[in-house]
């Protein structure tokens, strides 16, 4: 019996063991590896790093390949130099800015009633997310899109009205941001990585941001040019303005044109036509701080036809010099020469001609750190100053932006020469719609490639 | 309590008997040894001696004695007529009607009473493998069973599936048990892969593949494995049991007095060969357009060799070596009328087919058991493993030896400078990729666990026909890996030379109990059983990663030599607690239905989430035994089952979660987080609302079993029909709303099949045994419906050309993938210059096979043993990236016809100026192998037949068996053979072994091959001894 005791009571203790089990209370249930709330400063500073990786990936380097600045020699940028570009080739990328945007929307929603600097920093990178979606695709969801599960069919607004609510974004940005610091809850600082807290650079920013969409519209009944100067006047006035993308020396923190082609070496090389365009004029040195010199001791470019990489320049120090390059991608220079195209086209050529000289010299300085003033190239006068020549310099001096592929479609300048082995006979003149958009979304419309976008020729 | 006390005093008193004599015999009139003679209902019993000899004790002379001896099954016979001897002849009838088998919860059943199919795998077959992992061990073996290594580097994980894929991202592995208790093998759905908290990409492409862990069980401890397929067999796994269960049964000792205490040694070596590699040219060097480039060209376009004063290479050769192997086990057993144990030692020791790629693994293990009192059993295994292994990149990273060694032109020498010490730098055909010999010697992966596993229990007999288990088991182990990127190699992140430490830790713990009370009687013609349990399974993984970038001083790896520290982590942690209960029913011994239930509650439902039951019904007729006695059939059975098991859903998905953001397009390292200082979160991009029900698997199957001639044939046959319903997915939904997926339950898939299997014994007698056997099966999976609106879902990322979709009214897993342009005839468009044009992605290819089959035959005579297995399988596509690759480059051996243009057959797209007429443009060979066979063009080209004819293992052994033992002899027997695994291999596949994953195991989808490590082939010479 005794024994019995002794074996039963082992029984019972190990029993026992098996319904206490090992407490872990909310750990089960909450990850404990993620957060459930966060503050608008860790939105911020995420939605920044999207929004410079957005403006330095695919969506742009691809841009430089159609307006011909590069050559497209291999991997998936052979392809895009080929005018082939598969339906899925985007679908990251589109879903990358739509995220930034739903994060935008959420900072708003949770922050934005007493926070109005941080609102209005949203409502700018918005602005910058939802711009380089419609300059690539057109029409595009805005009005019914970011609502999450409530509607996972957002249906598609012209680019006219998307560009309209860009610039009610800016106008709202700018509002805010010009209110009294008293008025806010919490005031941006470090977490803000593109200035630092400083709500004037951002207010400078927005009004650029706006000349530029507005002057999207140049072939448009709704073109203002006094509201683009208007906006210019307020905006950039010197390249310590300039909305400059931020890196740093950890593997995550690179410019994305230096780890691009650190790890997809000889996809995309310097091409011919934009080199020995720049090359017309000997002494315009942009060329080796675009590019590196090859052995011969000369940068050089490879056809777009038929491009190769062997002897042909790669990426130089103004893009790719090191990881911690930053790329200017709303900056004094676009704003001269944007300054520069309305003004002859309100018939104003002596203005213009200056802007223009102005936005050369800028990108001389800028590029080539000072080394090189660009007086001698910028005589441009009232004599022959025209907007192919305005966007021709635009087209030289904008390496590294979207820019150029958004003008050579509004204006049809420069004079690209298409490629002759491209799959179409004239340059896209937009994106293919991204599949994974087109199916989930019935609204997703799916244009040909050759077909404009509404701003474009 | 009290009553039972009683009772148990009252049996114990009554334990005086009278003896009974008496001799087991089998079918031919010997004498068989070593089988048990048990008194039914108590625990009095002994063994027969050499001879077939026994004495026993028997309580009372109504007594019936059970008789069992292994490959005779059971028999009863009455204790006595009077005499006092008993002779009991075994026959083979009886060898198949008392046949047991291991199924769910441990609990062995006769096979006879069940209504599913199972498959057995003894430790016989798995020695012949000649396989060190436990699973890979189970290759066409048992029908229904795929498994698929994923190369043959030490280490390499193993794939194994039951009837196909039944859920979508969930996982599809089947449980693994050891001795009752589940062991972590992938299957749980705490994912115990460490990875870095910022990297997004699949890191099953690139990089190594984690081993599956029942890589840690010694297979010389296994006695046998029972393959539980359907839902049927393992509903009492609750919602675990959706995908099957291994479930694995070690050696133990046995019962019996007198025994000497028996010792085994097993000692082997193995010679390991490189199987099987891509054919490549060599008549061209490296190069463009025919000319002569080295260094900044991965391209072997160049010159013709023949034409200048460049050398060939045999650059496979001077990579691959021999590897050797060294597997030694030693076990003890022993055991006394109330007590067993065992105890083994094992170290297995291999070096593989890649330079500084080897495997190093120590069991230890001990079991035993021991009856305390005639009414309680204790027992209990430990089992502790060291595990070191060295593996091997692949996929498509630039360190990946295969990705380097394949693209390599054959003008260029591997062995030339692939590393200065002093300058710390490789030579390479291509700054961008590192020399294979470089990255295999000074990029190692190192991987140690240390593992501990086992379980305690007890047996209570409450009452002649109530027992009582108790089980409990831990399985526990520390896994530290550490990945290097010397100095100079262009692997690491920022692929610039500056090295980089990896180390990632991970601690799982899976504690698992059973309380189980079981009823057992027999009233009349009837047997009645009920079981009534409850279990306890708790599972949890800490796992932390550490990055280390920018290394200063030169081979020192430790992480304070890193100038930049990056470290995150991630635990998890789950609980699930069931009731489950089981009902049989057998009349007469040929009819017998059985019901079982689950019910559970998991915390990965959410808190007050619901329970979930699991219903099981089967049934089986052994109806011969209402035919007359027969020379043709002498056993048929019919079976049925009806079931239902789960998936548990992943943990912490019932509410939305703000994430670290990666920004990234896959073709750089991307942004991410912390930022210049500064960290940042977005919410989630995949939408989780809860909600969530579980993943369920409804089987049903109907099967017969039959032997024929005196049990001389035997066949099985199984149709199996398996839905899997509400399966868990992410399901897309349009960026533009700000997610890019919703996880729901929305998805349907099924799976049916045949299962066939057949043997043969064609020839025995006394010297001689000869049989052939085989088995063949077929599953044919079909995606019945993803959420609404939905026709097709990317189960994992891939690659941009191809991915594994789920696609409505194909099976699981097809290949996504671009294709070309076709005319509604089906003929190839080209455009004006008679290129082929791109068209979107489409369904390419089917990576699961038509059919399996496994053929085995054994023959011995005498001590003489051959066997031999071939593994056939028929289909089962796989995605060439390597082919189309290395086509691209010029590597091909078709590649080498190059001297001419080539015409691609198709017509004129619309729109060009002969529209609909047959090609006639030709194209230069470049461009053809690049643009149209190679990864530039669609990625449908590279799609290939990956079925194939092994033979699978070969073999011949010699065993002496001692006569005389004990005087002065200690030896019972000694056997030498050899083994050959993998030895001959047909396919039609165009590159390594065909039996391979770039994804392994721990990934759903299948049939990648980009650059992936080659199978290898092994020559094994083995020697075991037993005294």
């Amino acid at each position: 019996m005794k024994r019995n005791i002794k074996y039963i009571t082992l029984v019972a203790a190990l029993a026992a063991l098996s319904f206490s089990g090992c407490k872990r209370g909310d750990d089960f249930f909450v990850s404990p590896n993620s957060p459930v709330e966060v503050t608008p400063g860790l939105l911020l500073t995420a939605i920044e790093v999207s929004t410079f990786n957005s403006y330095e990936g695919f969506l742009v380097k691809d841009a430089s390949v159609l307006v011909q600045q590069n050559a497209g020699v291999d991997g998936q940028l052979l392809p895009i130099n080929n005018y082939i570009m598969a339906e899925n080739e985007f679908d990251n990328q589109w879903a990358q800015n739509y995220q930034a945007m739903f994060s935008c929307k959420d900072l708003q929603t949770r922050y934005g009633a007493v926070n109005p600097y941080y609102s209005g920093m949203a409502d700018v990178l918005m602005a910058m997310n939802l711009g380089q979606v419609t300059d690539l695709w057109g029409d595009v969801p805005y009005s019914e899109a970011l609502q999450g599960q409530t509607n996972y069919q957002a249906k598609y607004d012209s680019q006219e009205s998307v560009i309209q609510a860009i610039v009610g974004l800016l106008d709202d940005a700018i509002t805010k941001l010009n209110m009294d610091v008293g008025a806010n809850e919490l005031v941006p600082g470090s977490d803000d990585v593109a200035f630092n807290g400083d709500v004037s650079l951002w207010i400078k920013t927005a009004n650029t941001l706006k000349a530029r969409y507005l002057l999207r519209l140049s072939n448009k009944p709704g073109y203002d040019p006094a509201k683009i100067l208007a906006s210019l006047t307020d905006g950039i006035q010197s390249r310590d303005d300039d909305f400059v993308t931020r890196h740093g020396t950890r593997t995550n923190e690179f410019n994305q044109w230096y780890d691009f082609q650190n790890n997809r070496q000889f996809y995309a090389m310097a091409s011919e036509p934009f080199v020995d365009s720049i090359k017309l004029r000997p002494t315009d040195i942009r060329l080796y701080y675009y590019f590196d010199s090859t052995d011969i001791g000369d940068v050089v470019g490879t056809p777009i036809d038929n491009p190769v990489s062997e002897g042909v320049s790669q990426w130089g120090s103004y893009l790719a010099g090191g990881p911690t390059v930053g790329v200017h991608i709303i900056s004094f220079m676009e704003a001269k020469f944007m300054e520069a195209e309305v003004k002859f086209r309100q018939g104003n050529a002596t203005d213009a001609a200056t802007a223009l000289n102005d936005a050369i010299k800028e990108s001389c300085s800028l590029v080539t750190n000072g080394a090189y003033d660009g007086a001698d190239i910028a005589t441009y006068t009232s004599a022959n100053i025209n907007v192919s020549r305005i966007i021709y310099e635009k087209w030289i001096a904008l390496f590294g932006s979207g820019e150029p592929y958004s003008d050579y479609r509004r204006t049809g300048f420069p004079a690209l020469r298409v490629n002759p082995n491209g799959r179409l006979n004239v340059i896209p003149k937009r994106y293919p719609t991204p599949q994974n958009e087109r199916v989930s979304n019935p609204n997703a419309p799916t244009p040909d490639l050759t077909t404009p976008v509404w701003f474009g020729l | 309590m009290l009553a039972i006390f009683l009772w148990s005093g009252l049996q114990l008193a009554m334990a005086q008997g009278r003896p009974v004599r008496g001799q087991v015999l089998d079918d031919k009139g010997e004498g068989i040894p070593g089988a048990s003679v048990q008194v039914k209902g108590t625990s009095t019993g002994t063994i027969t001696d050499v001879d077939g000899n026994f004495n026993l004790e028997v309580p009372d002379e109504s007594d019936i004695l059970v008789i069992s001896a292994i490959g005779f099954g059971q028999q009863e016979v009455k204790a006595g007529d009077g005499s006092g001897a008993v002779s009991v002849r075994m026959s083979t009838t009886s060898k198949v009607m008392g046949e047991t088998v291991v199924t769910a919860l441990g609990i062995k059943k006769e096979k006879k009473a069940l209504g599913y199919s199972v498959s057995e795998v003894n430790s016989d077959m798995i020695e012949k493998s000649g396989e060190r992992n436990a699973i890979q061990s189970l290759s066409a073996k048992a029908p229904g069973v795929q498994v698929t290594s994923s190369a043959g580097t030490p280490g390499a994980s193993t794939k194994i599936l039951l009837r196909g894929n039944s859920t979508f991202t969930g996982n599809n592995a089947p449980l693994v048990v050891i001795d009752g208790i589940p062991v972590d093998n992938g299957s749980s759905n705490v994912s115990n892969q460490s990875f870095a908290g910022d990297n997004p990409f699949n890191i099953n492409l690139t990089g190594v593949n984690e081993s599956n862990r029942a890589l840690d069980l010694n297979p010389d401890d296994i006695e046998s494995v029972s393959v539980l397929k359907g839902p049927a067999a393992a509903a009492l796994y609750g919602a675990n049991g959706g995908n099957g269960a291994i479930v694995i049964t070690t050696k133990k000792g046995r019962y019996g007095k007198g025994q000497a205490l028996g010792i085994t040694f097993t000692s082997s070596v193995e010679v390991n060969k490189v199987s099987r590699l891509p054919k490549t040219q060599d008549q061209y060097a490296q190069g463009n357009n025919g000319v002569f480039q080295t260094g900044n060209t991965p391209n072997s376009w160049g010159p013709r060799i023949d034409t200048t004063n460049l050398s060939r290479y045999d650059n496979f050769g001077n990579f691959f070596q021999t590897g050797m192997g060294f597997n030694n086990t030693l076990a003890l057993n022993g055991g006394s009328d109330n007590a067993i144990f065992r105890v083994s030692l094992g170290n297995y020791t291999t070096k593989g087919i890649i330079p500084n790629s080897k495997l190093k693994r120590t069991n230890l293990t001990m079991n035993g058991e021991a009856k305390l009192a005639s009414w309680l059993t204790v027992g209990g295994t430990a089992n502790y493993t060291h595990t070191e292994t060295r593996m091997v990149q692949n996929g498509s990273n630039v360190s990946g030896p295969m990705l380097s060694l394949f693209r390599m032109p054959v003008s260029y020498d591997v062995t030339k400078d692939f590393y200065d010490p002093t300058t710390h730098t490789g030579k390479n055909y291509i700054t961008a990729y590192d020399n294979p010999l470089f990255s295999v010697n000074r990029n190692p992966y190192d991987s140690y666990i240390d593992r501990v596993f086992g379980n305690t229990y007890f047996t209570a007999n409450i009452m002649k026909e109530l027992v009582l288990t108790y089980k409990i088991g831990v399985d526990a182990y520390g896994k530290q890996d550490r990945q290097i990127y010397d100095l100079g190699s262009k692997g690491n992140d920022a692929s610039d030379g500056t090295g980089q430490v990896n180390k990632s830790s991970t601690n799982f713990l899976q504690v698992y109990s059973d309380l189980i009370l079981r009823y057992n009687k027999r009233f009349g013609d009837f047997d009645f059983g009920a079981m009534a349990g409850y279990n306890y399974w708790y599972t949890e993984t800490r796992t932390s990663f550490i990055r280390g970038t920018q290394l200063s001083v030169p081979d020192f790896y430790n992480l304070n030599n890193a100038a930049t520290l990056y470290a995150s982590n991630t635990d998890g942690y789950q609980r699930s607690q069931a009731i489950y209960g089981e009902l049989s029913l057998g009349y007469r011994s040929f009819l017998y239905l059985t019901l079982t239930g689950r019910n559970e509650w998991n915390t990965s439902f959410g808190k007050g989430g619901k329970s979930f039951f699991y219903p099981t019904a089967n049934m089986s007729w052994i109806f011969s035994e209402h035919i007359p006695s027969n020379n043709f059939l002498s056993y048929g059975k019919l079976r049925a089952a009806i079931s239902k098991a789960g998936i548990p859903p992943q943990i912490y998905a019932d509410r939305n979660y703000y994430l670290q953001p990666f920004l990234t397009d896959g073709s750089t390292n991307g942004n991410g987080f912390p930022y210049l200082g500064q960290s940042g979160y977005m919410p989630g991009n995949v939408n989780q609302p809860g909600g969530l029900v579980a993943e369920s698997v409804t089987g049903k199957e109907i099967g017969t079993e039959l032997r024929f001639w005196d049990n001389r044939i035997s066949f099985e046959a199984t149709y199996y029909h398996q839905v899997s319903n509400n399966l868990l997915l992410q399901r897309p939904v349009a960026p533009s709303s700000g997610y890019v997926a919703e996880y729901v339950n929305a998805g349907k898939l099924r799976n049916q099949g045949v299962e066939l299997s057949l043997n043969f014994d064609v020839y025995k007698n006394k010297d001689w045994n000869v049989s052939v056997g085989g088995n063949w099966s077929k599953n044919v999976s079909k995606v019945l419906g993803l959420a609404q609106g939905v026709t097709e879902l990317s189960i994992e990322s891939g690659f941009t050309a191809i991915g594994s979709f789920a696609i409505v009214g194909e099976p699981y897993g097809v290949f996504y993938g671009t294709t070309w342009e076709r005319n509604a005839s089906g003929q190839l468009l080209v455009d004006e210059d008679g290129y082929p044009i791109l068209d979107v992605a489409k369904n390419i290819g089917n990576p699961n096979p038509d059919w399996l089959m496994g053929l085995n035959c054994n023959v011995s005579y005498k001590g003489l043993t051959f066997s031999m297995l071939w593994d056939i399988r028929h289909g089962g596509s796989i995605w060439n990236g390597t082919w189309a690759r290395l086509n691209n480059v010029g590597r091909t051996d078709e590649s080498a016809e190059r001297d001419h243009d080539y015409v691609i057959p198709g017509v004129y797209a619309p729109g060009t100026a002969k529209e609909g007429q047959t090609n006639t443009t030709a194209m230069p060979a470049q461009d053809y192998f690049r643009y149209y066979l190679g990864d530039l063009g669609a990625a449908e080209n590279a799609v290939q037949d990956g079925g194939w004819v092994r033979l699978r293992s070969i073999g011949l052994s010699y065993r002496y068996t001692f006569r005389n033992t004990g005087s002065g002899n200690p030896f019972k027997y000694v056997e030498v053979g050899f083994t050959g695994r993998n030895l001959f291999l047909s396919t039609k596949y165009k590159g390594v072994d065909p039996e391979t994953s770039l994804t392994g195991s721990g990934s759903n989808i299948g049939g990648w091959d980009y650059f992936n490590n080659p199978g290898s082939k092994s020559y094994i010479f083995n020697l075991k001894l037993g005294l």
